[in-house]
């Protein structure tokens, strides 16, 4: 990632078409390839000729994304940005409502769910702050974050867990990758592992026994929560010298506050989110103590997965999926489809695909010449990640199911989009911001 | 901690290598090592979703009287429709009885469709050895009752998802469906528990056919009969006119099973509970007498017997043989409000009885704070401020009849092991009270047993001619509320009976009501008597013949 000025991007025409990242084309072909024979197999019949019929769309405006300038993305981040939060509260306030969450605006042919577009939109406006200030204290960790929040809290109201999730995982992913240390990260962090260790010490996992002096003392929640301060104390005195620093100090007493804040407002948050928010996040560990209601998904997908066996029954053969037992089976859960009617076989095959994509984008991010490019594919790369494990994770029951769609496979025509969009981003810094040699 | 670039993109990588092959050994771990127990898992659900069989329902004596029977319906194969042969159709259409040719236009049609239904297991046995790759059987399960119309309100019927709906198919559902894992193992359709309900067949059918007879001929709206077992809460027959065959619960209209889901005004019956109580609550005395002009006046109101008679002054025994509603208006008046309506609400008057049955009304007890005079009056021979659903009224009574210890009622007798052929112990705690003081109790059925002596001897009674055994009963004739609600309905009546033999130590305790009768005066001795004496007599044979003996036993052994 060496700086360059901006006059060094190459610039591109349609005769350089057979200089595209082949390397990345090549896997995403073949995945929408396998996404649209997957829908082709799912229950409902009329959702693969919609798919297509997206796709198209998609293409058409994607492809336009090829010839714009990467430095057009950076000089107009911040329209990009504050037009992404007007279409977020026009969700908010017009919003069409569908299965109790309002995410979508209905624009009469079609609706489109601005929670997806905002990824892209974050991913950019991040690039460009991150471009103009790399993180190098403790100060800049925390305004960079302020960029996130907005869009965090409203696509949380609307709501949409998985979804609000996924920015947070952009924005480690791209602090880390302008230079956070893991320390700043783990203090951005902190609030929210307080309240992972707090709400798992309440109500998920059983909480062991010390005996001290004869006695024995339940660990209880607040136990966790101070362990957890301690170990966080130690960190940082150890990993930061200057501790003559007012400045510090008073960080590090804030943040202790508000993790202490955190601990104490959990509840308070958990009763916020929806009884089946809630029990989806927690019926993963395990999903047998509710088969017919919130473990019903999970318990079906994993039938559905296991029944596959190695060699699979085949294309259109799934008995589970085809039997209408896996249910979000076009969108959520389409990866079940892959592992009854394709098998192990077919599982990893999808899995090394992805992998191919995950592994390039990456090294598109490393070998660019230019920061804002770079940073935008390690954003596409957190995002396509966090997306991709935490969706087969659901389906194979060790991630809570959220509903995160599989990128290019699920139905969704604003999941698609975007998603597409952002790997011709990615091809696009490729053609353009990689030096030649390396092809 | 400050990583260089190189590392972070070293880490980067990491990470994602560790997710993937995460990813890759959760797959692994259920697509390879675990699959075969996932496929095992699939396939009973394919089946569980199929079908599973309810348990079988019987009565005492192991006589079924619900099982589910299964079926199978024929199908075409559109997609193997290149296998139809000659010689097979021809074999299909002998077993079936149906023309080849229309078989033919059958097997045709363009999607998979039902051909046939109702086939019974032996000639899906057939059609499986011809082996018809064009077509295939799916099996179907039905809920049948041999029985027909009989205890069609105490069983109730499964409707078309084969859920339960009334009575014991609604109310112990959970145990009817819950599957062991033993059937659930073995058995192609896993099968739910058998249950044995505490009614006996032969009683129950003589119960109804005497029902509907009197109902019939006295041209009545409806009528039940409860008979139950005083010292356990079992119920033994449970008669409702008008009834239904559930096997086609869907072309019936009424399907109420009104002697716990509607309440009535008990009328005289009601004095057993009044005596009681007062005599409990020391109000009278066994000795008391009360002055009986006829007549009495409570504030603006009069309240008469039935029948006219002399000035007199009566006792209790007088009080039950005559069912002088004077004197019992004086046993009302000697209580408090509070404490008539305590005594009631003790005995389970105004309370839901939990009898394992869908729909069971609380009754009504006017709230003792709402009690005008008048009401004490009235309530005291069973109108006013008090009406009853029959089990209540059943069981309030039992418990007089069984020394003042209440019983729960219940149909469920136990659960039954069909390997055995036995009858496990019911899964349900029978909640029992001792509701009233033995002393009381016993002393209210022997005044109960010597006025229905006594108006035998005098001819005044037909009810309580039970051969060979001491009844105690007390008829009733209570005048019904117009449907309007606005006072009582002159020349309509409710007439019922109740009894129990021997009145001693009773094993048996019948209820008979008729609701509206046109003939004999609508009196509950006219109406009700002769049937109760039948069924008691009956009653007597199926239960009390061991009865007798087993006390003999116990006696010569003490």
């Amino acid at each position: 990632m060496q700086i360059t000025d901006e006059r060094d991007f190459i610039i591109r025409r349609w005769s350089d078409l057979n200089d595209l990242d082949w390397y990345l084309l090549a896997p995403l072909l073949i995945l929408i390839f396998s996404g649209l024979f997957l829908l082709g197999s799912a229950n409902s019949g009329s959702f693969l000729p919609r798919q297509l019929i997206f796709l198209f769309i998609a293409l058409f405006f994607v492809i336009v994304v090829l010839f714009v300038r990467i430095q057009f993305w950076q000089e107009n981040a911040l329209w990009i940005y504050l037009f992404n939060i007007f279409l977020l509260f026009i969700v908010l306030v017009f919003g069409a409502t569908s299965m109790g969450a309002q995410r979508w605006i209905d624009i009469g042919i079609i609706k489109i769910q601005p929670s997806e577009i905002a990824k892209i939109a974050i991913i950019i406006s991040l690039a460009a702050w991150f471009t103009r200030h790399p993180i190098k204290n403790y100060f800049d960790i925390f305004t960079s974050a302020v960029i996130v929040l907005p869009p965090f809290l409203l696509i949380f109201k609307q709501p949409d867990l998985g979804t609000s999730l996924a920015y947070i995982a952009i924005y480690l992913g791209m602090a880390f990758w302008t230079g956070a240390t893991i320390t700043h990260l783990l203090v951005v962090l902190s609030p929210v592992l307080s309240l992972i260790f707090n709400a798992s010490g309440a109500n998920v996992f059983s909480i062991g026994t010390v005996q001290i002096q004869n006695k024995i003392v339940e660990l209880t929640l607040s136990h966790y929560f101070i362990l957890f301060l301690l170990f966080l104390l130690i960190w940082l005195i150890v990993n930061y010298k200057p501790w003559k620093s007012p400045w510090l100090v008073l960080w590090l007493s804030s943040i202790i506050f508000l993790n202490f804040v955190v601990g104490f407002v959990r509840p308070i948050l958990w009763g916020l989110l929806h009884p089946y928010q809630q029990r989806r996040l927690t019926i993963f560990l395990n999903p047998e103590s509710d088969p017919q209601g919130a473990g019903y998904h999970i318990i079906q997908s994993l039938l559905a997965i296991g029944n596959g066996g190695f060699w699979g029954y085949g294309w259109q053969h799934g008995r589970l999926t085809k039997g209408n037992y896996v249910p979000a089976q076009h969108t959520d859960f389409i990866f079940s489809i892959a592992g009854e009617e394709f098998g192990f076989i077919g599982a990893c095959f999808l899995i090394v695909i992805f992998a191919l994509i995950l592994w390039r984008t990456l090294y598109i991010a490393k070998n660019s010449n230019n920061q804002f490019a770079s940073l935008v594919s390690i954003g596409i790369f957190s995002f396509f990640a966090f997306h991709i494990f935490v969706n087969i994770g659901m389906t194979l029951g060790i991630m809570p199911v959220t509903g995160v769609p599989l990128p290019f496979l699920s139905y969704g025509g604003t999941a698609l989009m975007s998603d597409l969009f952002s790997v011709f981003l990615l091809l696009s810094v490729s053609w353009r911001t990689l030096p030649k040699k390396i092809f | 901690m400050y990583l260089s670039y190189k590392l972070r993109v070293f880490v980067c990588q990491a990470v994602l290598i560790l997710v993937f092959i995460l990813i890759w050994l959760q797959l692994f771990n259920i697509q390879i090592i675990k699959s075969g127990g996932f496929v095992l898992e699939a396939k009973k659900q394919f089946y569980k979703q199929l079908i599973s069989l309810r348990g079988d329902i019987r009565d005492r004596n192991g006589d079924l009287l619900a099982l589910d029977i299964i079926t199978y319906d024929l199908y075409n194969n559109v997609r193997n429709l290149n296998k139809i042969s000659e010689e097979s159709i021809d074999r299909l259409s002998k077993l079936l009885n149906i023309s080849p040719s229309n078989l033919k236009v059958k097997l045709g049609q363009k999607k998979d469709t039902r051909m046939l239904s109702g086939i019974s297991e032996k000639t899906a046995n057939r059609i499986r050895k011809i082996n018809p790759g064009f077509a295939y059987l799916i099996p179907v399960v039905k809920r049948s009752y041999p029985h027909k119309k009989m205890a069609s309100h105490l069983i109730g019927f499964v409707n078309s998802d084969h859920k339960g709906q009334h009575g014991v198919e609604y109310k112990h559902q959970d145990l009817l469906t819950k599957i062991s894992d033993k059937s659930s193992k073995t058995e192609l359709f896993p099968k739910g528990t058998d249950i044995v309900l505490s009614i006996d067949s032969q009683l129950q059918e003589y119960c109804e056919e005497e029902l509907n007879k009197a109902a019939r001929k006295s041209n009545a709206a409806r009528g039940a009969i409860i008979v139950l077992s005083p010292k356990t809460g079992e119920i033994y027959a449970w008669a409702v006119y008008p009834n239904y065959d559930p096997n086609i619960y869907y072309k019936e209209k009424v399907l109420k099973n009104w002697s716990i889901t509607d309440i009535y005004q008990p009328g005289s019956t009601f004095k057993i509970l009044t005596i009681s109580s007062a005599l409990e609550n020391m109000t009278i005395e066994k000795t008391s007498t009360f002055y009986d002009p006829g007549f009495l006046k409570v504030g603006k109101r009069i309240v008469r017997n039935h029948a006219k008679n002399k000035p007199q002054q009566i006792n209790l025994l007088e009080l039950f043989k005559q069912s002088s509603n004077v004197a019992s208006a004086q046993v009302g008046l000697s209580m408090k409000p509070e404490t008539f309506y305590n005594s009631m609400k003790k005995i389970m008057i105004g309370q839901k009885t939990n009898i394992d049955l869908p729909g069971e009304s609380e009754g009504l007890l006017l709230d003792s704070s709402k009690w005008r005079t008048i009401d004490l009056a009235t309530t005291a021979f069973g109108q006013g401020a008090v009406s009853v659903t029959p089990i209540q009224l059943s069981c309030a009574i039992s418990a007089i009849a069984n020394h003042g210890l209440w019983f729960q009622p219940h149909v469920l007798k136990g659960t039954w092991d069909p390997a055995y052929m036995l009858i496990n112990k019911s899964p349900n705690q029978i909640y029992s009270e001792q509701v009233i003081s033995e002393e009381t109790a016993d002393y209210v059925s022997g005044l109960l047993k010597q006025s229905v002596k006594e108006n035998l001897k005098a001819m005044a009674y037909i009810a309580g001619d039970v051969p060979g055994y001491e009844v105690a009963g007390k008829t009733g004739t209570a005048q019904k509320i117009r449907p309007d609600g606005k006072g009582y309905w002159g020349g309509h009546t409710v007439a019922s009976f109740i009894g129990y033999l021997p009145a001693d130590d009773p094993g048996i305790l019948a209820l008979v009501v008729i609701d509206d009768p046109k003939t004999g005066g609508g009196w509950g001795n006219t109406v009700c008597g002769p049937v109760f004496n039948n069924i008691a007599k009956m009653a007597a044979k199926r239960f009390l013949g061991t009865h007798n003996s087993m006390k003999k036993k116990y006696e010569s052994k003490e």
